[in-house]
């Protein structure tokens, strides 16, 4: 939180208020991220992680507070969030792969609509991220002949083809079966290597321990504790943090 | 996980209508429900023809310039029932309240009123406005009517399509309205293009009520052949016959072309 | 698929057999059960209390006065009656049927009770002076008519509409869709002259040469009922009850 005061955050979230309903998913959330940094977001089921990161894309509309990505105020109409989300790539916990479209149209089909990309760019760019995430034999397949893994490293290649300056990893590993949350891990921790700006919402603590540079703990929709992971996972002060990682690790 | 919900989506629409029974695509046992009704269809007709030409050939000679406008009211109807089935289908589900109530309202009506009404609303109580010819007003009330229904299998198909393709598609930068182009419509076509085969075939058959119009269709043939032969029963099994052989034909084309919407995940891995 | 026609057509017979069992039935409660329907005026139209009325229906029910027999109405529409008589779902058809040739292959008919000609009906302000003139033009009528069957036969090339019920085609020519209707002389004469919302518009213009005559219709073979019918018929024309009736319905 203290660190790199003096550099303009890339991501800052300020007194964010989500409703469902009448619930409140979000309370009075303040979070900012500088460029380069990998922030890591745990919690219990139920306890916003995931709403507070699809708030900064603007999958999840908030219902009070604001939030800058690269300076920009996402929920002001005079900028237009389709090219805010050019820059935040994001992947879902459940892939979310387009099933009529072979692995390498799906990581065509948005450069090339959105950027204005060549076919052949697109596609050599589409050859190079599938290489690096380990599956370029699969290019001219559709996903539903892929494993649970390989669909997901497809997802984190399709996100990085629209090149963006930040990723958002909501829960990438919790829909896979055990053996295969690896395969995904190693190309999130070489993205966080290669430093790329990363939020991730999940539940594996070992990844949140080597990878984060800060890990966020938050439960009822509030950041309760966030700090350094050695400090957080080894020295926890809030009661529900010790709750939960007694439960959890 | 995945694998469930992408076979929930395709499986998620359950829908009854007055359609033929579209055949499984995966169907490929050469004795079935449809190559046995058909067999028996063609069998019996043409059977009937060969054995009794009198009257049975002069009854089925008596048709052709009625199959003719039977199927011309069809396809015009098609034409105008499923873009409008399918702007229906995005009012419905439109986040915009106003298209939204004139979309559920449109079909509320609709619904609400016997098909037969209608024709006769728009041919006879509507003349005092404006004069539209037989056909004219069959194609319009066959395609308002349908339309609405359409509109249904549009939005159940559009909704089955898991949250998830949307926010994928959303997060990558599309608009909404590419959304729908690149991402729902090619997987919703897979799940509405069977209810809606099944409404264009049902809407073949509801044609033969345009008769009361003066629109000299399939069944209106079968009725002035009865009004001067009197042979009820030979003219009637003519006809059933004839519409039978005509839906099974194409509930087979609507199978063919679903078969071919499913390329992509009819191999497992 | 032979055998199974074969049992069809027993099944058929059995139910005609069952059919006829009830209507012998019928017949020794000295009841019959009429068909007409009832969009002809003046001879067969609904009351205000939609029942069956009009000059066929009021002319047979003093033939059933008259040969002592008694009739209950019904209204059917005219596309299916002939076969309802044919399967027995009543006994007479008294719905303005003209005695044809083909008709008389399936029918049996009483003896004419009324003499017509065909007329075409026009918008105001037009004429034709034979059928020829309507080759081409748009021609409205009851459908399976004799004025639909005049029409064809003329071979004029005209363009023919069969509609449920001449009040649809008469509705259809005032809105101007069609160009033309044909229909009974009588009923033609009704709707030009005594439909308020049609006067002015439409007009009777040409009747045709050919007279055609009206019969009851029954089923083949049923001699008592043709000979009572036929009887009743006689004493109707002879003590005065048909020309009030024409006085009554067909009057100024």
């Amino acid at each position: 939180m203290t660190q790199n005061l003096d550099k303009t955050p890339v991501i800052s979230m300020q007194g964010v208020w989500k409703y469902f309903d009448s619930l409140p998913a979000l309370q009075d959330v303040n979070l900012e991220v500088q460029a380069k940094e990998r922030v890591v977001i745990i919690g219990p089921s139920g306890s916003g992680k995931s709403t507070a990161l699809r708030s900064i894309n603007r999958l999840e509309e908030i219902d009070r507070g604001k939030i800058y990505v690269n300076g920009l105020d996402i929920m002001d109409k005079a900028n237009d969030i389709n090219l805010i989300r050019h820059k935040l790539g994001m992947v879902f916990q459940q892939f979310n792969l387009f099933p009529h479209k072979t692995v390498l149209q799906n990581l065509t089909l948005a450069p090339i609509k959105l950027l204005g990309l060549e076919r052949g760019e697109a596609e050599d760019r589409a050859f190079a991220l599938l290489k690096k995430v380990g599956i370029s034999e699969k290019a001219n397949v559709y996903p539903s002949m892929l494993s649970g893994g390989q669909q997901q490293r497809v997802a984190i290649a399709r996100a990085l083809a629209m090149q963006p300056e930040i990723m958002l990893f909501d829960e990438p590993t919790s829909a896979l079966d055990p053996e295969m949350v690896g395969e995904v891990l190693n190309v999130m921790v070489t993205l966080a290597e290669e430093g790329m700006t990363m939020i991730c919402v999940t539940h594996e603590m070992g990844f949140a321990r080597t990878v984060a540079d800060r890990v966020i703990f938050m439960d009822q929709g509030q950041i309760v504790e966030q700090g350094d992971p050695e400090v957080l996972f080894d020295n926890p002060r809030h009661p529900r943090l010790k709750f939960f990682l007694n439960h959890v690790l | 996980m995945a694998e469930t919900e992408e076979k929930q989506s395709a499986a998620n629409i359950v829908l009854v209508t007055d359609g033929g029974s579209v055949p499984n695509p995966q169907e490929f046992r050469l004795i079935n429900a449809w190559s046995l009704s058909l067999t028996l269809a063609i069998v019996s007709l043409f059977g009937l023809c060969l054995i009794w030409p009198e009257p049975y050939l002069r009854i089925l000679l008596y048709l052709p310039d009625g199959i003719v406008v039977t199927f011309q009211i069809t396809l015009m109807s098609i034409c105008f029932a499923v873009p409008l089935g399918f702007l229906t289908g995005l009012g419905r589900i439109s986040k915009n309240r106003f298209f939204k109530l004139i979309a559920s309202t449109y079909v509320e009506i609709i619904r609400g009123i016997p098909l037969l009404v209608q024709l006769f609303y728009i041919y006879y109580a509507l003349s005092r406005f404006f004069q539209i010819s037989g056909i004219t007003s069959a194609v319009v009330a066959i395609s308002v009517c349908y339309g609405a229904y359409m509109g249904e299998v549009f939005r159940a198909g559009i909704a089955a399509i898991p949250r998830g393709q949307t926010e994928a598609s959303r997060s990558l930068g599309f608009t909404r309205f590419q959304t729908m182009i690149y991402v729902i419509l090619p997987q919703a076509m897979r799940t509405i293009l069977p209810p809606v085969g099944n409404e264009c075939i049902a809407m073949l058959k509801d044609t033969a009520l345009v008769s009361i119009m003066a629109v000299p269709d399939i069944m209106q043939r079968a009725r002035s052949f009865v009004g001067t032969t009197y042979l009820y029963f030979e003219t009637y099994t003519v006809i059933a016959l004839v519409y039978l052989v005509i839906t099974l034909l194409l509930s087979k084309a609507v199978s063919i072309m679903e078969a071919k919407l499913n390329y992509y995940d009819t191999k497992s891995r | 698929m032979k055998t199974s026609l074969k049992g069809l057509l027993l099944a058929a017979a059995l139910f005609c057999v069952a059919l006829g069992g009830l209507s012998c039935q019928a017949q020794a409660a000295e009841k019959y059960v009429v068909a007409s329907d009832c969009t002809w005026p003046p001879f067969e139209l609904l009351d205000e209390n939609k029942q069956p009325t009009g000059y066929s229906v009021e002319f047979l029910k003093a033939v059933a006065k008259a040969a002592g027999f008694e009739v209950e109405n019904r209204n059917i529409a005219w596309d299916g009656i002939f076969g309802g008589v044919a399967t027995g779902q009543y006994d007479i058809v008294a719905s303005s049927t003209t005695i044809t040739d083909e008709r008389k292959k399936q029918f049996d008919f009483s003896d004419p009770y009324f003499e017509i000609v065909q007329a075409v009906i026009l918008p105001a302000g037009k004429s034709i002076k034979s059928l020829k003139e309507l080759q081409g033009l748009k021609v409205g009528g009851q459908i399976a008519t004799t004025g639909i069957f005049v029409v064809r036969d003329a071979k004029v090339g005209a363009d023919i509409k069969e509609y449920d019920d001449v009040g649809l085609a008469i509705q259809d020519l005032v809105g101007g869709r069609i160009d033309a209707v044909i229909c009974d002389e009588p009923v033609a004469k009704y709707y030009a002259n005594k439909k308020q919302d049609y006067k002015g518009k439409i007009q009777l213009s040409l009747r045709s040469q050919e007279k055609e005559y009206f019969g009851f219709t029954i089923k083949k073979g049923r001699k008592d009922l043709l000979e009572k019918l036929n009887r009743g018929i006689k004493i109707v024309k002879e003590n005065g009850t048909e020309a009030q009736l024409i006085k009554k319905w067909m009057g100024d």
